[in-house]
């Protein structure tokens, strides 16, 4: 252990200066983010220069009727549903992730994912039409319910029994496979047809996107996201240790709960309209960790930026990959994300060994 | 400002570890070494202290019964901190500690608490780590960064559990003399659990004695810790004697048979 007497500095502007330097990298996430939803309205089938995209976007009345339509109908609901789609899972993970303590925590570990599908999934197969809905809204709707219902059971279970990371996560896996099974179960007697139609779901696409259902999105999002950074203090200590944090009045179960309804709202909500979409709630708060720390004011909107800037760039590869073809979103997460993933890892080790 | 502990109770569930334990008054400014043998319940004592554990009983901190109040205000009055070092995570040292003061709300202006951090990081000596990751630092560096957590609000009743475990010679005298110091100087109370007598005996002013079976003696090193106390509780054969500065030591020879 070092003895120097260290740097006569006052420590507390050190740590401003310390601070400053992630306010930056926050900034530069938000403008890669930027950037991201630019190139995804450019590209596509019909090829726009980026120039005609930013003039499109500020002065549509200039635009062509033709290239009207694919910008502001077509490729900005796709490309905005990535962005606000990538940030609620990113939040979402993140939030997870401390609360359990654990670095594979996702939105998708304790069910909440499945849960949602397997709503979905009655709709697809069962093809019932409630209340005169039709099935395209009801479809995510029922993933809504079910998502929010699977939370609902963790809660309830993990008040009743104590909401120690233990038993919230068994309880989720526990939910997690039963939900499976029964997933299973209604694919197994499905005809070919809606089977086709679930896996499809399970892909993730974004061409379900529109811009009322990215307000929708986006309006979760704004919701959740100010509780989230209200509790940022308390869960940058709890990073620290649970009973250090315990003793200092922060309410970990009050927490923790609260954490599971606001993950369980934004993954329901993002999931109702795209499907499945893994990898981004797992990798986007590892990314943000690795560029800004775990002080969570800067970990949680991190978190949401670098999964906005991972959903924009897999819907661009998905376009790109096979030309003509647009892939659902879902497929080409990991292989985007991982590539970038790596990358900052082995930076940050080379960076370490200097 | 004296700490009173009357009928304490404290345990998991419905199975108490303490039943009943009433302590004479602990007078203002006194560092108290909380020693026993393993799961005689040093490290319950303290939770229960804390509130951390279900507890039945009083524990009174000059006049006012700690259990009555608001977490919040319970906060201001004790600073606890627990056995397992803070975590392995990228978080720099400043902002743990800083975390400890914004989460606990207890010093008000964004000025105070960067004065008392300054304050915190000199007293022990870790400067040097205010920018360095929990990740990157070591056992004992981390545990250094978790006494800065309960250190820096000056707590006036201090619950430190085996707050040296990880720590070399020097440090672990660094260590203790700051809590001495915070003792001495603004009158807080300690109470410091640790397996090692020695450490303890050198800078307690009480040592208070946990045996198997729920019985407490407290009272002056010397007078409280003698060979027999040592076989019944520790079941070992140990003499007491006085090192070459007029602090007990305790030598220990061999273990008794059961």
């Amino acid at each position: 252990m070092s003895l120097a007497p260290g740097n006569p500095a006052a420590l507390a502007g050190q740590y401003r200066r310390f601070v400053w330097r992630r306010v930056l990298c926050l900034a530069g996430l938000a403008l890669a983010a930027g950037a991201a939803l630019l190139v995804d309205i450019a590209s596509g089938p019909a090829l726009l220069g980026l120039g005609d995209v930013v003039h499109g976007l500020l002065d549509p009345a200039a635009l062509d009727d033709g290239t009207r339509v694919i910008i502001l109908d077509i490729r900005l609901p796709y490309a905005l549903m990535a962005v606000v789609v990538g940030a609620c899972l990113g939040l979402a993970g993140a939030e997870m992730q401390t609360v359990l303590n654990n670095p594979l925590a996702s939105p998708f570990t304790l069910g909440v994912g499945a849960a949602a599908t397997l709503g979905a999934s009655l709709v697809i197969v069962f093809n019932v039409s409630l209340f005169g809905l039709a099935a395209h809204l009801l479809l995510p709707l029922s993933a809504f319910v079910f998502a929010a219902a699977a939370s609902l059971l963790i809660l309830l279970l993990s008040r009743t029994l104590g909401a120690s990371v233990h038993a919230v996560v068994l309880f989720g896996i526990a939910l997690l496979f039963g939900i499976n099974a029964v997933v299973g179960l209604i694919q197994f007697v499905a005809d070919a047809e809606s089977v086709q139609q679930i896996v499809f779901w399970t892909m993730g696409s974004l061409a379900r996107a529109s811009l009322d259902k990215v307000a929708i999105v986006a309006g979760v999002l704004a919701v959740c996201l100010p509780f989230s950074l209200r509790n940022a203090w308390a869960m940058t200590l709890l990073r620290s240790g649970e009973e250090q944090a315990r003793s200092l009045g922060v309410p970990v179960e009050r927490l923790r709960l609260r954490v599971l309804l606001r993950v369980s709202l934004l993954t329901a909500a993002a999931m109702a309209f795209v499907g499945e979409i893994g990898f981004i709630g797992l990798v986007a708060p590892h990314i943000a960790r690795l560029m800004l720390g775990e002080d969570h004011r800067f970990l949680l909107p991190g978190s949401a930026l670098a999964g906005a800037v991972l959903l924009s760039l897999s819907s661009i590869a998905s376009k790109l990959l096979v030309p003509g073809v647009v892939l659902p979103v879902g497929i080409v997460t990991a292989l985007v994300g991982i590539p970038l993933f790596l990358g900052l890892i082995v930076a940050r080790s080379r960076r370490a060994a200097l | 400002m004296s700490l009173e502990l009357q009928c304490l109770t404290v345990g998991y569930r419905r199975r108490p570890v303490f039943r009943d334990l009433t302590l004479p008054a602990i007078a203002p400014g006194t560092l108290v070494a909380v020693v026993g043998p393993n799961a005689v319940g040093k490290s319950t004592l303290l939770k229960g202290i804390a509130g951390l554990l279900p507890a039945s009983g009083q524990v009174r901190l000059v006049g006012q019964d700690l259990a009555a109040l608001t977490p919040a205000q319970r906060v201001t009055q004790l600073g606890y901190l627990p056995q397992p070092l803070p975590q392995a995570v990228p978080l720099v040292a400043y902002e743990t500690v800083f975390s400890a003061c914004r989460a606990a709300r207890s010093l008000r202006s964004r000025a105070e608490t960067e004065q008392a951090i300054e304050r915190v990081f000199d007293a022990l000596g870790i400067r040097p780590l205010a920018l360095r990751q929990l990740a990157e630092m070591s056992g004992g560096q981390r545990q250094m960064v978790g006494l800065a957590q309960v250190l820096v609000r000056r707590p006036p009743l201090m619950l430190l559990d085996e707050p040296t475990s990880a720590l070399d010679l020097h440090w672990q005298l660094n260590v203790l003399e700051a809590v001495r110091a915070a003792t001495r100087e603004r009158g807080a109370i300690a109470l410091v659990a640790s397996h090692d007598l020695n450490l303890a005996l050198r800078y307690c002013d009480r040592v208070l004695v946990l045996s198997p079976g729920g019985q407490a003696e407290i009272g002056p090193p010397e007078a409280v810790l003698t060979p027999a106390l040592l076989a019944r509780t520790y079941g070992i054969e140990a003499r007491v004697e006085r090192c070459t500065h007029g602090h007990p030591i305790v030598l220990a020879d061999r273990p008794l048979a059961p």
